[in-house]
């Protein structure tokens, strides 16, 4: 099948291009325009709309036990969500993993990584991740506050063995990249630390917060996975933290390390309330340090509930909780912590946070360093994004929702003072070309002939947010799914996941741990092809060594 | 609403008085433990140079010092609360139905102890059948106070 | 003044959302505008024409005539006015009720009163299960306002209980006041086994005792208690059996000593 999207803005930063012209899609992929006298079995009437590559989101909390619990402490957010019987096909809970891949796709996205699975959790993750239909996904494996990786450091067994474990956590894991969250904290945590910083040491273990990050970007960096340390600082939420992230920063020296959800180490504790933004060192830090990327996490006003392997971070949150009602549970590895919270605008803490997230985007020069992220649900729900484009790319917009927060807090902020408006390019750059080179996806986030063809086009107009909300059209590997804002076509993706070698004497090294601590065969976590009943449910790709 | 509230306009000071001397007057009914009560401070009010601060000189809800806030210096005296018997550490057996509270305030340590004296020995006189089954005092560990009056060397 | 009624045509065919049926949404509507309103809780659409024989009156004053056990969530949100059932309902009667009057002559299901805030719900029957208590996932049930109970109660009534009165005349099922956080209830009849189970404070008086006391409630005596005398004040102007309960001696058991401790179950004695 041969079809031809016709007279559209090809909006494609990875190939420099945003120009009109024909985009020509055979079956799942993209090719070059064929010879003139080649016709297209379909011919799709693209004129006036924006045509770029599907879009990845890098970091959504989408799967996974956390993900669960939450489901579980919230029921009536299920409540919430549903409609009418009338208006669906079926009567359908809100907030399903069904619900999430159709709002993915009715946005344009078709690729989406959850950041943070415990590998024991990863068979269910990926059980759960089959279940969202459309979109392609991934995990990153949590590692960092483990025993085994603990205990590696501990014995000093060196950069090998850390890299070997590594390689077999990716591969029994399926997958694409390794997590740390708050490197050393968790583990402290059950030596009854509430505070945890870079240069902390975890009790029984004689190891710091930085040589644990430092060892793992090491250790992933040496494999070759596409995709660099994936870390979530120490301090999350702390006025003042933003000193944790420079320091983060500065240890990754000159290797390639990625900061997740960085609006939340962003503050500085200036001020009478004792929190402003420290947004503007952090993003020059970032400007200079090119090795660095970052998403954002930012924060949008409204309900939502915090979902952390931070056990740390979730435990001193508690108190503030909304509905009052939480879960924390101190399991193996990071265990996990389950908040509730409503973002207030009226509130000075949340509106700094606000208005740290949109500095961040501003003031980060090069938009393919700076990841669009809510940190979902954390900092908002992903069904925001399209407010968040729109805030992005008008000033005018941004000084409308600053003027419902306290002009106090705006002041802590340089928000006010930021005039930078993203265009489309920048925004295909951060959410299509940039991604797909961080998580080593070749054949995403462009249109160039070869790519897939996850395509979206958009019907540009006034308001922004309505454009990004509902795509004209999208296409996963060239079948068509959407139209006018709607999924109209159910299909599966697949899991994306690397694939290092693996030493025969770590294989055997993890059968002895698991057998004598758990009594279970090491394998128990492990994601084999045909637990997911589908044809070719995982897609592998290369490391660089 | 019935009723005056009725106070001195001028009222004069001294630091070298003691106040907070009190008596736990216990019973096994409110009736019973009220005529006892008011027995002691009819008593009472004849001894010079003290007074009974409270409405009638009787306190129905009593206090002890301290609380478990930082910001409460003084809460239920829950050990004497008969209705809180089963779920406190109490002082009070299966008998005592009510507990009523004299707070004694004197110029001098010695009236106080003469108004905790007479106030004694009218409840004595009334005997447990009509009025009190025990009666108590409390300083709370010190905590109200250095002045110390131990009943026994006050009976009559 | 004429009220507005819903006169049941015939049995309906799936159960029914009459939430949408209240004073403030019927105000000022024409029939046409009524008959309309779609009730449907499944894919096939019923109007409440298509229920009701429809005759027009003051909105202020909402009659239902016949009722059943497929009336669900009827007067859900009422903030004034009267809502009068001449039947039984089905779940969440009066779910979220702030204000007005909500009376059902016949049974009431699960969920009766279900998170209501302000208001009176009187129902003539028995109430089903969790009998103002809080749906799934909230964190308080009932949270202010006056519910009587004119027959039994099915079990866990009063859960999460924050704010108001309960009163059940007949008896109540098991865990009756089952981690109160506050207010007043009270059952003539016995309840069922563990009643105020995991109360953190409020106060359970069982006029004819329970099933099974949980052991976790310490005995403070029997006591003339002045708040009781109070209480009956009130309670005599809906139920005079209810208050001549509260002006006995009464025997106090303090608890749930398990959680909070602060709560109180109250037994009138002999």
């Amino acid at each position: 099948m041969l079809t031809c999207i016709k007279g559209g803005r090809i909006v494609d930063p990875a190939n420099k291009r945003d120009e009109v012209g024909d985009l020509w899609i055979r079956d799942d992929r993209i090719v070059a325009p064929p010879q003139a006298d080649v016709r297209p079995d379909a011919i799709v009437d693209a004129e006036g709309l924006i045509v770029m590559a599907g879009g990845i989101d890098i970091h959504s909390h989408i799967a996974g036990g956390n993900v669960n619990t939450a489901r579980l402490l919230l029921p009536e957010q299920h409540r919430a969500h549903a409609r009418r019987p009338a208006a669906t096909p079926l009567s359908n809970a809100g907030w399903s993993t069904f619900e999430t891949g159709c709002l993915y796709a009715e946005m344009g996205f078709t690729t989406v990584v959850e950041p943070a699975v415990s590998p024991h959790h990863a068979l269910h993750a990926h059980l759960e991740l089959a279940d969202i239909p459309i979109i392609d996904k991934a995990i990153l494996a949590i590692l960092g506050n483990d025993d085994y990786v603990l205990g590696l450091m501990r014995a000093g067994e060196g950069a090998r063995a850390i890299q070997d474990h590594v390689a077999w956590t990716l591969e029994t894991t399926r997958a694409l990249g390794i997590k740390v969250i708050n490197a050393g904290g968790v583990a402290a945590f059950k030596e009854n630390m509430r505070k945890f910083s870079f240069d902390d040491v975890v009790p029984s273990y004689g190891v710091s917060s930085r040589g644990i990050v430092k060892a793992l970007q090491q250790a992933v960096h040496e494999l070759g996975v596409p995709h660099p340390l994936h870390v979530h600082c120490n301090n999350l939420g702390m006025p003042g933290n933003f000193k944790t992230a420079l320091e983060t920063i500065g240890a990754a020296e000159d290797l390639p390390l990625h900061l997740a959800h960085l609006q939340f180490y962003g503050y500085g504790s200036e001020g009478k309330q004792g929190i402003s933004s420290g947004a503007p060192q952090l993003a020059e830090a970032i400007n200079a340090a090119k090795n660095v990327t970052i998403d954002v996490g930012q924060a949008m006003f409204g309900q939502t509930v915090t979902i952390s392997s931070d056990v740390l971070r979730q435990f001193s949150a508690r108190g503030f909780a909304h509905p009052k009602k939480y879960v924390i549970f101190d399991g193996d590895s990071n265990g996990g912590g389950i908040v509730p919270f409503e973002y207030k605008a009226g509130s000075f803490f949340n509106a700094v946070q606000f208005a740290v997230g949109l500095e961040l985007f501003l003031l980060i020069d090069d938009p393919s360093r700076v990841f669009f992220t809510t940190d979902h649900p954390n900092g908002a729900p992903f069904t925001v994004y399209p407010e968040l484009f729109a805030l992005l790319m008008d000033k005018g917009l941004r000084a409308q929702w600053l003027a419902r927060v306290p002009a106090e807090a705006a002041a802590m902020t340089t928000l006010p003072s930021l005039t930078r408006e993203y265009t489309v390019y920048e925004i295909a750059t951060m959410t299509r070309a940039a991604p797909a080179k961080l998580l080593g996806l070749s054949d995403r986030g462009h249109l160039g002939a070869g790519g897939r063809a996850d395509v979206a086009l958009y019907r540009p107009g006034k308001d922004r947010a309505a454009m990004f909300r509902s795509a004209a059209r999208v296409y996963k590997d060239g079948d068509l799914v959407v139209r006018d804002g709607a999924v109209t076509h159910y299909r599966f993706g697949r899991a994306i996941n690397v694939s290092p070698s693996v030493d025969a004497a770590m294989r055997k090294r993890m059968e002895g741990y698991y057998d004598a601590r758990y009594g279970l065969p090491s394998d128990f976590m492990a994601v084999p092809e045909g637990a997911i009943p589908r044809p070719e449910p995982f897609e592998t790709i290369a490391c660089s060594s | 609403m019935d009723g005056e509230f009725v106070c001195e306009s001028t009222a004069w000071m001294t630091k070298r008085a003691v106040g907070g001397g009190n008596l736990l007057i216990m019973g096994a009914t409110p009736e019973k433990t009220l005529a006892a009560t008011e027995a002691a401070v009819e008593a009472m009010r004849a001894v010079p140079d003290v007074i009974m601060p409270f409405p009638g000189g009787i306190v129905r809800s009593g206090s002890k010092v301290g609380s478990k806030y930082k910001g409460a210096s003084a809460s239920t005296n829950d050990a004497y609360c008969p209705t809180l018997k089963g779920a406190v550490e109490s002082a009070l057996g299966p008998e005592i139905g009510s507990v009523l509270e004299i707070v004694i305030d004197g110029l001098t340590s010695a009236a106080v102890a003469d108004a905790m004296r007479a106030g004694l020995a009218a409840i004595i006189a009334l005997g447990p059948e009509r009025g009190a089954l025990r009666v108590g005092a409390g300083n709370y560990g010190g905590k109200l106070g250095r002045h110390h009056y131990r009943l026994k060397d006050l009976l009559p | 003044m004429k009220p507005l009624t819903f006169a049941l045509r015939a049995a309906p065919p799936q159960r029914l959302d009459l939430s949408p049926l209240t004073p403030a949404n019927l105000a000022g509507k024409p029939m046409s505008d009524i008959a309309g309103l779609e009730l449907q809780t499944t894919r096939e659409r019923v109007m409440a024409g298509d229920v009701f024989h429809i005759r027009m009156g003051e909105a202020d004053t909402v009659v239902f005539e016949g009722g059943g056990e497929r009336f669900d969530r009827v007067g859900a949100q009422l903030a004034a006015g009267t809502i009068m059932v001449e039947g039984g309902v089905g779940v969440e009667a009066g779910r979220a009720m702030r204000g007005g009057r909500l009376t059902i002559r016949g049974d009431a299901g699960a969920f009766a009163g279900s998170g209501m805030k302000g208001g009176v719900l009187e129902i003539a029957g028995s109430a089903g299960e969790r009998l103002a208590g809080p749906l799934s996932g909230e964190t308080i049930g009932m949270a202010g306002g006056l519910l009587i109970v004119r027959g039994d109660a099915g079990a866990r009534a009063a859960d999460r209980l924050r704010r108001g009165v309960v009163l059940i005349e007949g008896r109540a099922g098991a865990y009756a006041g089952s981690r109160m956080i506050a207010g007043t209830l009270a059952i003539g009849g016995e309840a069922g086994d563990l009643p105020g189970y995991l109360m953190g404070r409020g106060t359970i008086l069982l006029g004819g005792g329970a099933t099974l006391l949980s052991p976790t409630f310490g005995d403070c005596g029997e006591h003339d208690l002045v708040a009781a005398r109070i209480i009956a004040e009130y309670v005599a102007r809906e139920s005079a059996a209810l208050a001549e309960r509260f002006r006995r001696r009464l025997r106090r058991l303090a608890g749930d000593l398990a959680a909070l401790g602060k709560g109180e179950i109250l037994l009138p004695t002999a």
